[in-house]
This record gives C-alpha cells, sequence and structure tokens, in this order.
C-alpha cells in the first residue's frame, strides 16, 4: 500500500468549503449528521412539523381575520411550542439514546475507543450532533413562534423564557438518554432500561409541556411572582449538575479498563453538593435565614446524594494494578470501597453543616428539636440504607447480588419495604400506621416523624430513638466499608496468586 | 526486540481462569496464527493485546511500549478488527472510512491521500459510494480491514477474519495478508480453518483451556510434530484395484513396520510405526519407506505414487492438544 497512489476524486468548491468547515469539528459530529440526514426519522420528523406548524399558521391567519380569539398570540405559540416540544423533549433525547445504545449492542464502540478520541469526546460529539439537529429543529420553528409575537396576546419575556427552558429541559433529556445507554449489559437489561427511558420520556414530555403550557398562559403573573427566580434557579441547577454528573458517569462506563474511570463522576457529585450547598448557603444568609430552609436543604441534598450512592454502590472494583496506583486523592480513586467512602463522607459533611447551620437560624421554633432530630436521622438513614444492602449482599454470598446491578436493585428493594412495610403492619395490628416505634427504621414516615412540626404537643421521637438509628447507622456503616474493604484485599491475594501460580508451574510445551 | 512480547500473560474472570500464563513473540513482518479451539482464550488475549481489556497478571509489551501502563502509546500502533466487522450500516464506504480516518486524526490532503490509499489496497475503490448494508460478508470484511490500515499500524489483531466467508474472499484475504506481511506489518490472526493458516502464517501459537501448548515458527512446529512421533503414514496408488492391490496389502502386512493398511480400491493407506521402546530417528521414516518401495517393486506390484503423508497445522493442532489440559 503506498500513500497517495490514487489521487483524491476532485472536489467542488462548496464541498471544498464543507470539508474546510468540517476539519475542526469532532469527528463524532460529521458522522452522526451524515448519518441522521439518511434516516427516515428525522426527515419524517422534520416533515411532520413543519406541515402541522404551517397548518397551524392557516389556522392563526383565519382566527385572526375572523377576531374569534380573545388572545390568539397565547394559543398559537403553544401550538407551535407543542410541535417543537415533542421532538425536543422525545424523538432527540430517544434518538440520542438509541445512538449511543446500537453503538454498544453492534459493538462499533470498542472500534470508536481505540481511534484514541476517548469517550468523553465521543459522548461530547453524541451530543453535538443531536443538539445540531435540535438547532435545526429550533430554527424551522422559530419563525412561527415569532410570527405568534405579532397575534398579540402573548409577551416577548415569555416567549424567551419558555424557549430557553424548552432547550435545557431538551439538554437534560439528552444527558438522561445517553447515560441510560450505558446503564445495561445484558440484553434484558438492556430492554429494561429501553421500556423505562421510553415511559419516562413520555413523562417527561408531558411535564414539559404543561409547564410550558401553564408559563404561555399564565406567564405574567407566574412570573411576577417572589418565588419564580428561585424555583428556575433551582430547576436550571438541578438540570446542569445532574446532566453534568450524567455526563461524567456515562463516560466513566464507557471508558476502557486500562483508563482511570471514578476520578470524572467523583468530581461531578462533588461539584453539585458544593454548588447546591454554596446555593443555599447564600440564600441563607442574603435572603431567608429560616429553619425551615436547613432543613429542606438537608431532605434534598441528602435524597440526591442517597439517589447517587445507589448507583455508587456497583462501583466497579479495580481489576489491575494500575487502578491502584491512579493518581489523586485516595477517595477520588477507582473501588467500591473508595466510593462508598465518598458518599458516605459527603453524606456526613452535608449533615455536619446542616446541623451548624441550624442553630444560626433567625427564627429557631421554641422547641428545636424536632429539626435538629430530622437533620440527624435524614442523614443516618441514608447511611444505613446505603450500607445495610452490602452487609446483606455480602453475607448472603449470592454473587447476583454482590453485582453492580444486584446491589441496586437490593438497595432499591430493602428501601421500598422498608418505607412501605411498617405502616402496612401498623394497620394489620390496629395500631397508627406512623407509629414512631414501629417506622424508627422507616426512612420516609420515620423522618416525618422526626422532624414533626414543633408547635404539635410533644415531639413522638425522642433522642434515645434517634441515638439507636445514629448507633445503628454507623455499626454498619462501619461494617458495609469492612466488607468493601475486605472483598477489595481478597482482589488484590488472587491477583497476587496469580502472578505466583505461573512461576511455580512453568507452562508445558512451551516453545 | 520483537514487535510484540506477550510475556506470563493470565486472566481470570472470577473463579474461572480464561488466559492462564501466555508467553509469546510476534517480530514485524512476521503473520502469526493463533490457534485454539472455542474459548480457549483466543479473544481474551487479543482484547488485551489490543488495550480493551486489563490482564490480571502478566504484561503486553508493544515495540517497548506497556498495553497495561501506556495505552495511549501502544493504541496507535495496533489496527484491531473484532470478529464481528463493526460497520455502520447506514453510511457509504468512503464516508466509513473517511469517518474512522478522521477519528485518528488524519486531517486534510492526507486524510483523503489516505483512505484513497486503503481503498485501492483493499479493492474498494469501485464501491466507494455503495452503502456498507449493501455488501457481501466479503466486501464488509474488506472495510473492516481497510478501517484497520488507516492509521498505519504496526500491528495487525484480526480476530477470526475468514469466518464465514466464501472460497473467494478467503483466498483475496490470504492475498491482502500476505502483502501486508511484505510490508513488514505483524500480523496476529485467529481461526479455526486450519489449513488457511497454514498457507498464510509464518509464525503459529496453539492454546487450549487458557494455556498455550506450542509456539513458534510453523516449520519447526510441524518437524517437531513429525520427528518426535513413532508413527507415520504412507499413502499409495496403484495402477489397478482388485488382484493388485490385495497382493500389495498382503505383502506390506508382511514387514515388520507396518501396523495397519486400508484399501479403497486402488489406493492404500499404510500405517507404520516403530517398535515400543526404540527412539525415532529423524529419518526412520524415509528409511523404512524405501525398505517397504523396495520391496513392492520387487514383487512387480504396480506402484504408480508412493509418499508419505506430511503433518500439516491440523495434525499438528491434533497431536499437540490432544489430552494435554483436560
Amino acid at each position: 500500500m503506498s500513500e497517495g497512489t490514487a489521487a483524491a476524486r476532485p472536489a467542488s468548491k462548496w464541498n471544498r468549503r464543507v470539508e474546510a468547515l468540517t476539519e475542526r469539528l469532532n469527528p463524532i459530529i460529521v458522522k452522526e449528521i451524515r448519518q441522521g440526514l439518511r434516516t427516515r426519522v428525522f426527515w419524517v420528523c422534520f416533515g411532520l412539523m413543519l406541515l402541522a406548524c404551517f397548518v397551524i399558521s392557516l389556522v392563526a391567519y383565519a382566527a385572526a381575520m375572523e377576531r374569534s380569539l380573545s388572545s390568539p398570540g397565547q394559543v398559537f405559540f403553544f401550538g407551535y411550542f407543542f410541535c417543537l416540544g415533542l421532538v425536543h423533549f422525545f424523538i432527540i433525547p430517544y434518538s440520542a439514546y438509541r445512538s449511543l445504545a446500537r453503538e454498544r449492542e453492534e459493538e462499533t464502540w470498542v472500534l470508536l475507543s481505540l481511534t484514541g478520541l476517548g469517550a468523553k469526546r465521543i459522548i461530547r460529539g453524541k451530543f453535538g450532533s443531536f443538539f445540531a439537529q435540535a438547532l435545526l429543529y429550533g430554527c424551522s420553528a422559530g419563525p412561527f413562534m415569532l410570527f405568534s409575537y405579532y397575534l398579540n396576546g402573548i409577551d416577548l419575556p415569555t416567549i424567551l423564557t419558555v424557549i430557553a427552558l424548552g432547550a435545557a429541559f431538551m439538554v437534560f433529556l439528552t444527558c438522561v438518554s445517553v447515560c441510560a445507554a450505558t446503564l445495561a449489559e445484558s440484553r434484558l437489561w438492556r430492554g429494561l432500561v429501553h421500556f423505562l427511558l421510553l415511559a419516562l420520556l413520555l413523562a417527561a414530555t408531558a411535564l414539559g409541556l404543561s409547564v410550558a403550557g401553564g408559563l404561555t398562559f399564565d406567564g405574567r403573573r407566574v412570573m411576577n411572582d417572589d418565588g419564580f427566580v428561585p424555583a428556575i434557579a433551582a430547576a436550571l441547577w438541578g438540570m446542569i449538575s445532574f446532566g453534568n454528573l450524567m455526563y461524567q458517569a456515562a463516560a466513566a462506563r464507557l471508558s476502557l479498563p486500562t483508563e482511570d474511570y471514578a476520578k470524572g463522576p467523583r468530581l461531578a457529585l462533588l461539584f453539585q453538593i458544593a454548588g447546591s450547598m454554596a446555593l443555599l448557603l447564600w440564600i441563607f444568609f442574603e435572603q431567608h435565614r429560616s429553619y425551615q430552609l436547613v432543613m429542606t436543604g438537608q431532605g434534598v441534598l441528602v435524597a440526591a446524594l442517597f439517589l447517587v450512592g445507589v448507583f455508587m454502590l456497583g462501583g466497579a472494583e479495580p481489576v489491575h494494578e494500575v487502578h491502584f496506583r491512579a493518581k489523586g486523592l485516595s477517595l477520588l480513586r477507582p473501588g467500591a470501597v473508595r466510593s462508598f467512602r465518598f458518599v458516605i463522607a459527603l453524606i456526613a459533611l452535608t449533615t455536619a453543616v446542616w446541623t451548624a447551620l441550624y442553630g444560626a437560624a433567625d427564627d429557631l421554633p421554641a422547641n428545636p428539636e424536632p429539626g435538629l432530630f430530622f437533620i440527624l436521622a435524614t442523614g443516618a438513614y441514608a447511611a444505613l440504607f446505603l450500607s445495610f444492602p452490602v452487609v446483606v449482599a455480602r453475607l448472603s454470598g449470592f454473587v447476583a447480588l454482590n453485582t453492580a446491578v444486584g446491589l441496586r436493585v437490593l438497595t432499591v428493594v430493602v428501601f421500598v419495604l422498608a418505607a412501605s412495610v411498617p405502616p402496612l403492619i401498623g394497620l394489620l395490628v390496629g395500631i397508627r400506621p406512623d407509629d414512631p416505634v414501629l417506622n424508627l427504621f422507616n426512612p420516609l414516615v420515620g423522618s416525618v416523624n422526626f422532624g414533626a412540626v414543633p408547635w404539635s404537643d410533644e415531639s413522638p421521637m425522642s433522642v434515645q430513638m434517634l441515638g439507636v438509628l445514629v448507633i445503628a447507622a454507623l455499626l454498619l456503616t462501619v461494617a458495609a466499608d469492612r466488607m468493601l474493604a475486605w472483598r477489595e484485599a481478597e482482589g488484590r491475594r488472587e491477583r497476587e496468586a496469580a502472578r505466583l501460580g505461573p512461576a511455580q508451574s512453568p507452562a508445558p510445551g512451551e516453545g | 526486540m520483537s514487535l510484540l512480547e506477550v510475556k506470563n500473560l493470565t486472566r481470570d474472570f472470577g473463579s474461572f481462569r480464561a488466559v492462564d500464563n501466555v508467553s509469546f513473540n510476534v517480530d514485524p513482518g512476521v503473520i502469526m496464527g493463533f490457534i485454539g479451539p472455542n474459548g480457549a482464550g483466543k479473544s481474551t488475549t487479543m482484547r488485551i493485546i489490543a488495550t480493551l481489556d486489563t490482564p490480571t497478571w502478566g504484561e503486553v509489551f508493544l515495540d517497548g511500549h506497556s498495553v497495561v501502563n501506556e495505552p495511549d502509546r501502544a493504541r496507535p500502533l495496533i489496527g484491531y478488527m473484532p470478529d464481528r466487522y463493526g460497520t455502520y450500516e447506514d453510511m457509504t464506504v468512503f464516508e466509513f472510512l473517511d469517518f474512522f480516518a478522521r477519528a485518528y486524526g488524519l486531517k486534510g490532503a492526507e486524510r483523503r491521500a489516505r483512505v484513497e490509499s486503503v481503498m485501492e489496497f483493499t479493492r474498494l475503490t469501485e464501491l466507494r459510494d455503495k452503502l456498507t448494508s449493501a455488501l457481501s460478508k466479503g466486501m464488509k470484511q474488506r472495510v473492516a480491514l481497510g478501517r484497520t490500515l488507516l492509521h498505519d499500524p504496526k500491528l495487525l489483531i484480526l480476530d477470526e477474519p475468514a469466518d464465514g466467508l466464501d472460497p473467494r474472499a478467503r483466498i483475496e484475504l490470504r492475498e491482502l495478508l500476505k502483502a501486508l506481511g511484505e510490508q513488514g506489518k505483524a500480523v496476529l490472526i485467529s481461526s479455526h480453518i486450519l489449513t488457511e493458516l497454514s498457507e498464510m502464517c509464518d509464525a503459529c501459537a496453539i492454546i487450549e483451556q487458557g494455556r498455550l501448548l506450542a509456539t513458534g515458527p510453523v516449520e519447526e512446529i510441524l518437524a517437531s510434530s513429525r520427528g518426535g512421533s513413532a508413527e507415520s503414514e504412507l499413502e499409495l496408488r496403484l495402477l489397478s484395484a482388485g488382484e493388485a492391490a490385495e497382493r500389495a496389502e498382503r505383502l506390506l502386512l508382511e514387514q515388520p513396520h507396518v501396523k495397519e493398511v486400508v484399501a479403497a480400491g486402488a489406493r492404500l493407506r499404510v500405517r507404520i510405526a516403530l517398535p515400543s521402546g526404540t527412539t525415532p530417528t529423524p529419518s526412520w521414516v524415509d528409511e523404512v519407506s524405501a525398505e517397504l518401495l523396495k520391496a513392492l517393486v520387487a514383487q512387480s506390484v504396480p506402484v504408480c505414487s508412493f509418499q508419505v503423508h506430511e503433518a500439516d497445522l491440523e495434525d499438528a493442532f491434533m497431536k499437540v492438544t490432544r489430552g494435554r489440559v483436560a
């Protein structure tokens, strides 16, 4: 094979310009756009969306002539946004999911990895190509939306807010879908994930369109509300930080075994928690030093940490010394034991910060105990329900339970059982479903009991009960930590045995 | 220094040991066949060499770079073709190769020239605007091979590339691999079709149940398969069947080293063996053959052809793997 033995085809001026432009782009974007423009889905969706917008415009024109609607702008803007929203909230994220899932099913992912592009760049390329498609759809629907402004009844800030929030939601859903494509390995789990994602996207589309409808028809009132800006800021922050976390998690799952897969997601989680805490601290010190804000902050952050912890529990074990030699802080290195410690450390840190902050609230109630109990109890519940499944899986000895998926399923099952069985027992034996003792280890009813409103006659939970919960959480956390550490040490011993084995018994027939 | 050095490679999946202390070398320009039954550990070994997996223990060096500790340096030297070719069905041949050339970091005129050059080498130029979904298996395999060559790697790792190909596509593949070997590229190729490998490989490694049973140049393995044995086979063809064949059979069975004669018309298959306890010399088969031929000619048996059955890779494989690892 000789270099340049065959002359390249002569290219037209236009082709050369396109070529020069694509040189600077991520190769995945070029590939995906080439493939995307060839798919029937793109042309059918694009054609149908334009057709629907055109038909709505004709109806709008007719309505404007007859003056049959009082504020036609709102109705027709929502009509156009509905068409765009279906594509942005469902088709684009689902296509991104299918694109990555197909790469994995057909094993072309392996070929991409070997080119040296790297998991993150490949995923960014996927995002880029689907955002380019989304932009194309948006640009096509844009003139129609602008047209609705001239129909009166809707103002420009409302239009821009709905479009901006819609775009952010689309980006977030695409991150979720891409992350979902990396979740499952086996065909059965892939099928389940596919089904769940379809359900999630349908629900998200309905939610997105409902919010857009609410803002469109009631925009002025909603946007003038004091809580609107903080709510939008919180929603945007949630989408950005969770989107980033899912992007990092997807890249980690798709990394080659020779790469340090742990650092990205853990830094993303740290960024999310630190950012959320900074945001809430700013609100606390600058806006409203409320004890309820502290309790809400603890509840939301611990719930987020528990949710992320469920996925981090099954952290892949290091398979080679190269992982143990990974640089950086110990908690950022690969391995299930370090991912467990990382989440527990974040839960402890969050609980400590909110506990300290609780005392600084201006509006502390006469009986401050329940709020403090709530903060400590939620932290303890999160640690307990992340540790207990690890201990159970390890003690049971079942291989299936000790896999990443097995451990996640077990955690969810344990949580659901703990949250639902005690109230049912209460109903069956004729005592209150929210009985304090019966629900001591119920993460939902227990949290509510511990945080019971301070103006009630008496807190249903005692400090002794909190002590039992905290001690149980501590013991289980230490036990889970030791078990995970022991499993890692066991893996190391096996590797050492593998190293020594060949030296003791030379391979037969070699040479 | 060899281009590829595999040292004590071991890979465990839980309690199952897929690759057990495998060591071999591949020099530049050498086509090495990697032979073994299904589940022998060929694909696992190849994936580790291709940086797609890590060993439980052991090391792999590619041009002096460890594939575990320096995968980023090793990867550009590797062209890997898995057993599934992995083509994008909705791209043309040119678009597919152009995409991978971009992914490998080739730019502008260099990329275009490289893609054209690879298409010419793999005889894909006429198919450049065809969708890969419209290609036959043999053509897809050439596209996949072209993809592995885009970044001019020093080592090609081909996992079962001849699987499912028709005879013509196999011959084309063999020619392409020979040409690559002549260009100085090392090729590690696994296959079940041992006759194919024996024609194209310079060296081979035989693996079974994760353990390497033999490795070295094909001639050496065949010679060790022939030379060390106290048994061999001869093939005779007579002018006619019937009375001449019966006479030859009787005569041969009277000879001291003949253990068995199987007649099929005018063809006879003769199994010869040394007495137990006798150490085989390199020339014992030739000496016994000469004696038998002399005896047949002396008795006026009309012999048309008389030859020692040459051991091939299949024989070597069967001999090396038989009962070595239970």
